[in-house]
């Protein structure tokens, strides 16, 4: 029934594409100016900011630049200045388009290879031998958005005065301490150390990650707000006139990234911010130069209009009202994408796996005693027609995944376990278990002679970008093994907030399976809510004040992941996260199923965007690490 | 009557949006992506106030509320008098341009159908109305948009082009507005208009077979005069009193379709801020819908007592009696 209904579905969807594809569109992103200016100097910008030059606006661009600017090169070719990059973007406050195409970090992931670090605002870094002191050497006459210089201040501003001023942060974040908070101080205007009271192994690739945290507090622009810098009775009285009650609302509402008034660093800053729409320009003093010396980026302008809903999101990438999508199409939305004249596509990879995280921790004794039994899981997981999914949910694109997370920590001959279709088996390991009673409607009995049930609980759009995914899953488990489960779709806050207070029996949610050590929760509980187990993260995340202590390989875990986050040497970090990976493995504490490809689709002139090899990642901030700056449109 | 209405509403609306377990922080640490540490979380709590008791927070709301200062949004960190005031008026004009829409299409349509009952033209429009009431709004918003592009090559959603987003008015701008406007009207208008007509057409049937419209007929009063002077009269009645629902119910109603046609007006706003419990924009929202059934019901009272005689005589006699 469930495939007929897709198949139905994609011929309507066929059908629909084919009238699409004979609207076509004289509009498109393109407005292309004359090239490159041939400036008087060593660099070459946009004429949009030469005119601005000429006219006295602007210092010219070899005096924007810092003394050695970042050199990108070009995926394909070099480029050519002009147009406007329209990308849709969901939330209200109209910031992760910003964001993913231009986050700037001291460092940043290697296009070519994101499991590498290359410089970005810093030129270079030294790390000392203990892992515990980090030196970064900005590059020589940075500038903000605003034409003031960013240096080394501006970073110990972000932690000295940011971070760690109690009146503005109870407690600096985690992810920036280890073993308690760094000392941050600018050596001088180009150098900035910082030095833990413990190694932090992962802080590199947690500035690739979320570096753009420290660049978010331009010393002098945000001193403004903060009574460290400024007469508190000033502040207050910006406060009072723009609405707010206290002056952290006012500093919590400069940092949100929608505000235009804040100097950034990235490739476009915003001009206008509309409710429905935000225009971008360049920014005149932007850090990189191709390998040719033309200042990036080249395409002058971005616009990224408010739309909630993928319909039209896929309608607009149809008429050409919209130059590129990464985000929010997925493979079943190919076929109808396909027939657009206006657009190409390709696919990246999505190293996403949908998973099943069952909570051992639950206040339900009888599922906590099921779950803990690997027979079950391993029921759970063989139980299920992984190929079926693919073919109804991805279109046949997708593959059968286990528990174990890609780069750069796969254990590729263990790939496979658990993921081949044997319903058989699975039952016999769960009448093995003792739960081979069942019910008049065909269902297993529990331990305790009542019948065996829980709630999958999910929460389309956090985590779970294919809900549908998890009915088929249930509906195997049902229907094969005899196990009553039903899925419950709840708004993410609301899921969330079961999930910390330890209410939820499973949760269906996506694991991350590139650098997974970057957000470990999908392995480790080591948060609040640990998905796993909501009370043994708790126990980690407090310091063992909280929630119930894990014992085994569970405990084994933690102490690995600490000892994983302690050391700086790469090898070292590689061959715990195996030995970590292998006790998930053996355990298969939380079941995994498919990955599936990310849709992306762009106008047909945008040039220099990467292909199949890409990754679409949070953690890479994709499409950013693959340098939007550098893309263009042909003529 | 009308203040302690509202102070009740206030009351009950504030409550339920904080019944949901769960608040504005844990909805924007679901939404972060990443494992967001629980101090975070309850740092933001502490900012905002949403550590307090719901009672704490509502007395919080309502006292500056009345002073007509509506509070933050947590979600744009902006007065929620900024966030919405930008929408309002447009959600004014499309709220209003349906209401028309509505009356002229169906008042009309409804009397033809009662006076020509069981005609074939009665046959075509109870078959449309009832497609009308039938068809999804939001599906219906897909179809015409699709059409509206491959036609006519209008923009897909919102409405304006996205040259005059950020324009000032001009005509340009309201010829642009009401290109874009028609998708909406019709989407909108189309259940309360197929709605509007049944009635329309159920209630004239139930005045035009009346003794006294025999009567009139009988002793050769005009058709036309006789018709539109008693029984539509008459029929119009249980219409007008009706509008009291219709405006808060355009502006509330509407939301589901603004997200599909991506329009500038309160209704995805107001949808996202019950989602995301942003208490003081959900809050103003529910409060703004209160007063305007509230003012709804006022002028549709006004309107009966205008339109129909027999409220205004039987409301003096009673005063004097």
């Amino acid at each position: 029934m469930k495939r007929f209904t897709a198949i139905v579905l994609v011929l309507i969807v066929a059908l629909c594409a084919s009238a699409f594809a004979r609207g076509g569109t004289e509009e498109s992103g393109v407005e292309t100016t004359e090239s490159a200016s041939a400036g008087s100097g060593a660099y070459n910008e946009s004429s949009m900011l030469d005119a601005r030059v000429r006219a006295g606006e602007l210092p010219p661009v070899d005096e924007r630049l810092p003394a050695d600017p970042m050199r990108v090169q070009p995926y394909d070719r070099i480029g050519r200045y002009g147009g406007t990059i329209r990308i849709a973007d969901n939330s209200v406050n109209g910031v992760w388009v910003g964001r993913r195409n231009g986050d700037e970090g001291l460092v940043a992931w290697d296009p070519k290879d994101p499991t590498n670090i290359i410089p970005n605002i810093a030129s270079s870094w030294e790390v000392s031998s203990d892992g515990r002191t980090f030196i970064f050497f900005l590059r020589k006459g940075l500038k903000w958005s605003d034409g003031v210089p960013m240096t080394a201040h501006d970073v110990a501003y972000w932690w000295n005065d940011y971070e760690m001023n109690p009146d503005i942060k109870a407690n600096p974040s985690s992810v920036w301490t280890a073993g308690g908070p760094p000392t941050v101080t600018a050596i001088d205007d180009t150098t900035v150390q910082f030095t833990f009271p413990k190694p932090h192994g992962l802080f590199l690739a947690m500035i690739a990650f979320r570096g753009v945290e420290m660049m978010n507090h331009p010393k002098h622009y945000m001193s403004q707000f903060n009574p460290r810098y400024t007469p508190l009775a000033e502040v207050e009285a910006t406060t009072k006139n723009r609405g707010f009650e206290n002056w952290k609302d006012l500093y919590a509402a400069e940092l949100l990234n929608s505000n235009a008034n804040r100097p950034r660093m990235m490739p476009w800053i915003i001009v206008d911010a509309e409710a429905t729409l935000i225009r971008w320009e360049r920014n005149p003093y932007y850090f990189k130069v191709d390998t040719e010396g033309n200042q990036l980026p080249y395409i002058d302008r971005m616009e990224t209009p408010i739309i909630s809903d993928k319909e039209i999101i896929a309608l607009k990438l149809q008429t050409g009202e919209l130059d590129f999508d990464a985000q929010r199409m997925t493979v079943a939305d190919f076929p109808v994408l396909k027939g657009s004249p206006n657009l190409k596509l390709t696919t990246w990879s999505l190293p996403l796996g949908t998973i099943v995280h069952l909570n051992y921790t639950t206040e339900n004794l009888v599922l906590r005693e099921v779950f803990s039994d690997k027979r079950f899981r391993e029921a759970l997981s063989i139980g299920v027609d992984r190929s079926d999914i693919i073919e109804n949910q991805f279109l046949g694109i997708g593959e059968a995944v286990n528990i174990l997370p890609a780069d750069p920590y796969g254990i590729p001959e263990l790939d496979d376990d658990y993921t081949e279709y044997d319903p058989k088996r699975a039952n016999q390991l769960l009448d093995e278990m003792g739960l081979d009673e069942r019910d008049a409607d065909g269902f297993r009995i529990g331990p305790d002679d009542k019948r065996l049930t829980f709630i999958l609980g999910i929460a389309p759009g956090i985590g779970s970008r294919e809900p549908a995914v998890f009915e088929i899953i249930t509906e195997y488990w049902r229907n094969q093994l005899g196990l009553y489960v039903r899925t419950r779709l709840e708004d993410g806050g609301i899921w969330r907030n079961r999930q910390i207070q330890n209410e939820q029996d499973a949760i269906g949610y996506s694991m991350a399976r590139y650098q997974w050590v970057l957000a470990p929760n999908a392995l480790i509980p080591v948060f609040n809510g640990g998905w796993t187990a909501p009370l043994w993260g708790a126990w980690y995340a407090s310091g063992g004040t909280q929630g119930i202590e894990p014992t085994g390989d569970v405990r084994q875990m933690q102490i690995l992941y600490d000892e994983l986050k302690s050391t700086a040497d790469l090898e070292e970090q590689a061959s715990i996260g195996d030995q970590i990976l292998r006790l998930v493995h053996k355990n298969l504490y939380s079941i995994a199923y498919v990955t599936s490809r990310a849709v992306v689709a762009m106008n047909v002139k945008l040039q220099n965007v990467a292909g199949e090899e890409a990754i679409m990642d949070w953690r890479l901030m994709s499409p950013k690490y693959l340098q939007p700056e550098q893309w263009y449109y042909a003529e | 009557m009308m203040l302690p209405t509202l102070i009740i509403i206030s009351v009950i609306s504030f409550f339920i949006i904080s019944l949901p377990p769960g608040d504005f922080a844990n909805t924007w640490a679901a939404r972060l992506g990443y494992d967001v540490d629980e101090q975070q979380v309850v740092e933001m709590r502490a900012r905002l106030g949403l550590d307090k008791p719901v009672y704490v927070q509502y007395w919080k709301w309502i006292s500056r509320f009345v002073r007509g200062d509506f509070g933050i949004s947590y979600e744009y960190m902006k007065p929620v008098g900024e966030v919405i005031g930008d929408r309002i008026f447009l959600t004014v004009v499309v709220s209003l341009s349906t209401l028309v829409f509505i009356y002229l299409v169906s008042i009309p349509l409804g009397i033809y159908s009662a006076i020509k009952q069981y005609s074939f033209g009665d046959y075509l429009l109870t078959f449309l109305g009832f497609l009308g009431l039938a068809i999804p709004n939001f599906s219906l918003a897909l179809i015409l948009m699709y059409f509206g592009y491959s036609w006519f090559g209008f923009n897909v959603g919102g409405l304006f082009s996205a040259d005059f987003i950020s324009a000032s008015w001009s005509w340009a701008r309201l010829l642009d507005l009401l290109t874009h406007l028609w998708v909406p009207l019709i989407v909108l208008g189309t259940a309360g208009t197929a709605g509007l007509i049944r009635v329309m057409r159920a209630n004239l049937l139930d005045e035009l077979h009346k003794p006294y419209v025999e009567t009139a007929r009988a002793k050769g009063v005009p058709k036309w005069k006789l018709l539109f002077k008693y029984p539509v009269r008459v029929a119009l009645n249980p219409i007008v009193s009706q509008a009291a629902y219709i405006l808060p119910a355009l502006i509330s109603g509407a939301a589901i379709v603004s997200v599909v046609l991506n329009l500038p007006t309160t209704g995805p706003v107001y949808l996202e801020a019950l989602r995301a419990t942003d208490m003081y924009l959900a809050g103003t929202f529910l409060m703004f819908l209160s007063i305007l059934t509230i003012i709804g019901t006022l002028l549709s009272d006004i309107l009966l007592v205008w339109l129909d005689p027999r409220i205004r005589i039987e409301g003096k006699a009673i005063e004097g009696g």
